[in-house]
């Protein structure tokens, strides 16, 4: 596996990330490092292995339906660069 | 003082040879002197841990003093603080001050610790050497020119330097037990789910384990009395009873088998690495343990596994920064989607950046079955072999690294940093056990071993790492600072 | 000339009524203040986990056993990637590979009677976004992420609607199954159920389908019927034109009734779908299953059936007291009352359904209660009051709330069936109208029928509307002979 330049100005849009063209091509062979040691998974025989998602064995604890949070808005809305109204203010979306 | 173990310095308070207050005091003026060179603090907490510490001698006045009552710590700055900046050493949250505590400081707060600051790490926990804070990178106490480890390096230097008696770290794949080893302390990465994540910030959410550092086995199982235990916050907590990790820390370890893989000791391994651990388990087997030579050729997979699952789990985690809700927020945006792009490139490191597009890579379509199914597949076979391994002993031992710390001009290409984690990455793919404990020097730096145990076996880790303190004086080593710099 | 056929296909998403969300204990009740009611959970603030509501589980396995789906024992939850500022994770958690509900189906019946079974391919559970409004914020927008993190299950159907009015049919039949099961409220105005449709078309007898288009969050049957409609029309037109229909995401207004492109489908739409590491799988027991299936409501279609063989209402009434759970116990309480479900189902689908209707309010909400209606039928049947006072009693029980005794008495408009009073009644409509008296006895009996009714009126004129109207003809008739 290898990531051309091509891949990576895929991968930063999917990723929301802007690179210029001479950090793309800095990141392109440490990338590349990066994917020539996953590649060595291919030769590993993993015949009737089941993935192994999570070292956690249990099952999801379930909790009562009951509203237990409060209004945090005197407390989570100073986090956000910008707010009006109790909204999060962010540029025009077109899309709904 | 700060020759004085957690334990020692409880027994002082509760004797009434000094108060919370003292001790604070002591430490902030040595967090003072010398952490200008050392780096290993984002944020000091000065005035809040003398209030800390008078309301501790109060509740101490009045009787209601609890075993940790008093002590300080030092906190990763990936633990939410309500109220104090957590940054996980990135841009992207230099403004970030949580409303909520992580269960880890909420638990030790409520125990009346007191908390002297915010420790340095690799910016979101990403890395092994500490230098890809947005805050600076952390030195080594023991040689400046060398890096501490990572991504625990802040509270590592910060334990080894004695600016703190202890720290809290966290561990995807080695960060507590690379840097405990490369400072000379002691840090345990407890079974996955011990310790609840809440309020942790998140790497990779399958292998982050929370854990504590500090200069002995002995201050470690003191601070798991207080941290392990189930948590309804996060939903991969484990509901099996904590215990008192304290208590059986004075048992003999006769008749313990310790199995010794071939793969921890390659013909590449140092000399300078290989003899001090070598020597550690030798001390052990005088001290009754069975050594017994085993074999898990499993362990050549690690890396490339640990790589492919960590970026793809963190880039999934990263990306609920995107400048709306917290965090950093480009300036003037012309749109929604300049305000995400330019939020997240401004924000992230260089460092973070590469593990995000390349986790995105894994989890794209033409990856995913290929490489990240893969993955969790050979996964399994790592977590199979290792507790099969288990089975037939009761730990198994090994250098936690395969080099002391190196300088900072050193291992910059990712894979090199990612192969100093070798030995401590099986452990957290399957989810066990281990600590990490100063077993000697190699030309002036410290040396670490590492135990890996089986799940829930951290009271034993503990025990045997507590009966070989008991044996040597390698903890008990303390850098020169000042002279040094 | 192509005989074209339409294929179908609805994704449904079906807001739970859960108190709280599927991850957090904020509550999800419609209205609050903006981002009151948005947890640190909800935000994505860092460091912050799901805990999931067992409520939200339970809800989606009843609907499950409602439409005869397997039941998944374990189901997965997963992290589905895409960046909108009312998407707090950067991600939504939902189910993937391993949903919750799979399989089942859904009957429909259509106008003319013709019966038909929607497969349903599977109901995921996940989390829904928070809004977007566009006023008020200087040509920006503002973020509410109250709604971020409400149960919703997503229902996703085969193809297998082949019009516009059967994919109306299915959409109502759900409607009837969620409100009937009481997992949605039916609060279609609210956004409680949203309808995406995918719409191809193909020429009739092609075996493969024809491109699709996936028209987003209709909020009313009347909006997806002429959605679909038009879209078919438009590919027909597109494809007759020599055209190809390009594989699109379509929004439709409803203030224009018209549907723009929102943007044509990529291979850039690339989720990253993966197994949400915070969750682990939720796990149900057989026996939580079958308490749950022990639970379940009578539902709409046996419901129907039963209201057509026990109450013998035609088949029409059936299905539209039945789509609706509230409205059928509402005429099950007034029937068993008035013992007379004929007459129960006029007034609920007519005087009850249209007051309703007038005053914008739900049948849980009615000024008459299913008690209050029972009792006045059963005055109309025992002959207390006749069928227009009856409207007269209607009106003022809705309006006072009084029972229907209390304003009969009150008003003093019980019938007349004293025959004594009445015959003084009758005699004075005779007396008064001589003429009309001669005329009628000199006329042929056939005539005789038509001028009657003018007796008859002018005697309920008389009585205020009280007089029995069976007692006043039997009167009428003797005195008329003379």
């Amino acid at each position: 596996m290898s990531l051309s330049q091509d891949d990576l100005i895929r991968l930063a849009k999917l990723s929301l990330l802007n690179f210029s063209e001479a950090e793309l091509n800095a990141l392109q062979p440490r990338l590349n490092q990066l994917t020539n040691v996953i590649a060595e998974l291919a030769s590993i025989d993993t015949q009737g292995a089941q993935p192994l998602i999570h070292p956690f064995d249990g099952t999801a604890p379930l909790r009562t339906d009951a509203v237990t949070e409060p209004d945090y808005r005197d407390q989570v809305l100073p986090l956000s660069a910008n707010t009006a109204d109790s909204h999060y203010v962010v540029p025009q979306v077109i899309e709904e | 003082m700060h020759q004085l173990t957690l334990t020692q310095l409880q027994q002082g308070l509760a004797n009434g040879d000094f108060t919370a207050t003292d001790i604070a005091e002591h430490y902030l003026s040595r967090i003072e002197a010398h952490d200008p060179q050392l780096n290993s603090f984002i944020t000091i907490t000065a005035d809040q841990a003398l209030a800390q510490a008078k309301a501790a001698d109060k509740a101490r006045a009045k009787g209601e003093a609890g075993p940790l009552n008093g002590l300080p710590i030092a906190h990763k700055d990936m633990f939410c603080t309500q109220g104090v900046k957590t940054t996980s050493a990135s841009r992207m949250l230099d403004n970030f001050v949580p409303p909520y505590n992580a269960t880890v400081v909420e638990r030790l707060q409520q125990a009346g610790m007191v908390m002297l600051g915010k420790t340095n790490m690799d910016e979101f926990a990403m890395g092994s050497s500490n230098t890809t804070s947005f805050y600076g990178a952390v030195k080594n106490p023991w040689q400046p020119d060398c890096v501490p480890g990572g991504s625990s390096g802040g509270s590592a230097a910060a334990v080894a330097a004695r600016l703190t008696p202890a720290a809290t770290g966290s561990d995807t794949g080695g960060s507590i037990r690379q840097p405990a080893a490369l400072t000379g302390i002691t840090g345990l990465k407890p079974t996955y789910g011990r310790i609840s994540r809440w309020g942790m910030i998140a790497l990779a959410s399958s292998m982050d384990q929370a854990g504590p550092m500090a200069t002995t086995a002995e201050d470690c199982a003191l601070l798991l009395n207080a941290l392990a235990g189930h948590d309804n916050k996060d939903s991969t907590s484990a509901t099996q009873a904590a215990e008192d990790y304290t208590q059986g820390l004075q048992q003999p370890i006769s008749g313990l088998r310790i199995g010794v893989p071939e793969e921890f000791f390659p013909e590449t391994l140092s000399s300078g690495v290989a003899n001090p651990v070598r020597a550690a388990l030798s001390l052990l087997e005088e001290q009754g343990a069975v050594l017994v030579p085993i074999s898990l050729p499993c362990l050549a997979w690690v890396v490339p596994t640990y790589t492919a699952l960590v970026a793809a789990e963190a880039c999934s985690n990263l990306s609920r920064f995107d400048g709306v809700r917290f965090g950093h927020q480009c300036d003037n945006p012309k749109d929604i989607e300049d305000l995400f792009t330019r939020s997240r490139s401004e924000g992230f490191g260089a460092n973070v950046k590469e593990r995000i597009l390349l986790g995105n890579s894994m989890l794209s379509v033409e990856n995913y079955q290929r490489y990240y199914v893969k993955a969790q597949q050979v996964r399994r076979l790592i977590s199979q072999a290792l507790t099969e391994a288990l089975q037939e002993v009761d730990l198994i031992a090994g250098p936690t690294t395969p080099d002391v710390a190196f300088g900072f001009d050193d291992k910059q290409d990712p894979v090199s940093m990612n192969l100093s984690d070798t030995f401590t990455i099986g452990a957290n793919l399957a989810g066990l056990p281990a600590i990490s404990f100063p077993v000697g020097f190699e030309q002036g730096l410290p040396v670490g071993a590492q135990l890996i145990g089986g799940a829930f076996k951290e009271a034993q880790l503990l025990q045997v790492v507590h009966q070989y303190q008991q044996a040597t004086q390698w903890h008990q080593e303390t850098p020169k600072l000042g002279a040094a710099q | 000339m192509i005989e074209w056929e339409t294929v179908i296909g609805l994704e449904v998403h079906v807001q739970l009524t859960t108190a709280s969300k599927i991850f957090s204990g904020s509550s999800t009740a419609f209205g609050a203040e903006p981002n009151s009611q948005a947890s640190l959970i909800d935000l994505g603030l860092p460091g912050t986990l799901p805990s999931v509501n067992r409520a939200a589980i339970e809800q989606a396995i009843s609907f499950g056993l409602a439409i005869g789906a397997d039941i998944n024992q374990r189901s997965v939850f997963e992290r589905k990637h895409y960046f909108y500022p009312d998407s707090p994770k950067g991600y939504q958690t939902t189910q993937n590979d391993e949903p919750i509900v799979k399989g089942g189906a859904i009957e429909i019946e259509l106008e003319n009677g013709e019966r038909k079974t929607i497969r349903i391919h599977h109901a995921h559970l996940e989390e829904d976004a928070g809004k977007s409004s566009h006023e008020g914020f200087q040509g920006n927008s503002g973020i509410d992420l109250n709604r971020a993190g409400t149960p919703l299950i997503e229902v996703v159907s085969e193809p297998d609607m082949r019009s516009a009015e059967e994919a109306v049919a299915f959409a109502r039949a759900l409607y009837s199954i969620v409100t009937t099961l009481g997992v949605c409220d039916g609060k279609m105005a609210q956004g409680s159920l949203r309808f995406d449709v995918n719409v191809s078309v193909r020429p009739k007898g092609q075996e493969e389908f024809g491109t699709r288009t996936e028209t987003k969050n209709l909020n009313s049957f009347r909006f997806m019927e002429a959605c679909i409609k038009q879209e078919v029309a438009r590919q027909i037109d597109v494809l007759e034109d020599g055209g190809n229909v390009v594989q699109e995401t379509r929004l439709y207004n409803g203030d224009t009734h018209t549907a723009r492109s929102l943007r044509v489908k990529e291979d850039a739409d690339d989720y990253r779908y993966f197994p949400c590491p915070d969750i682990p799988p939720v796990v149900v027991s057989s026996e939580d299953i079958e308490a749950l299936k022990a639970a379940l409501p009578e539902l709409p279609e046996a419901r129907k059936a039963r209201f057509v063989s026990e109450y013998e209402l035609s088949n029409y009434d059936a299905t539209q007291l039945t789509t609706e759970r509230h409205t059928a116990d509402y005429f099950e309480a007034v029937a068993k009352h008035c013992g007379d479900a004929k007459l129960a189902a006029n007034w609920v689908l007519g005087d009850v359904a249209g007051m309703l209707n007038q005053q914008e309010l739900s049948i849980t909400d009615s000024p008459i209660s299913a008690e209050q209606l029972g009792e006045l039928i059963t005055r109309i049947k025992d002959g207390t009051i006749s069928g227009r006072i009856a409207k007269q009693v209607f009106d003022a029980v809705c309006e006072s709330g009084k029972s229907p005794d209390a304003i009969i008495e009150e008003q003093g408009l019980k019938q007349v069936s004293d025959s004594g009073a009445l015959e003084k009644i009758v005699d004075q409509v005779l007396a008064d109208n001589p003429e009309q008296v001669e005329a009628f006895r000199a006329a042929e009996e056939h005539r005789q029928k038509r001028m009657f009714g003018f007796f008859v009126g002018q005697t309920m004129r008389l009585s205020q509307g009280k007089a029995n109207p069976q007692q006043v003809n039997q009167i009428l008739q003797e005195k008329l002979k003379g």
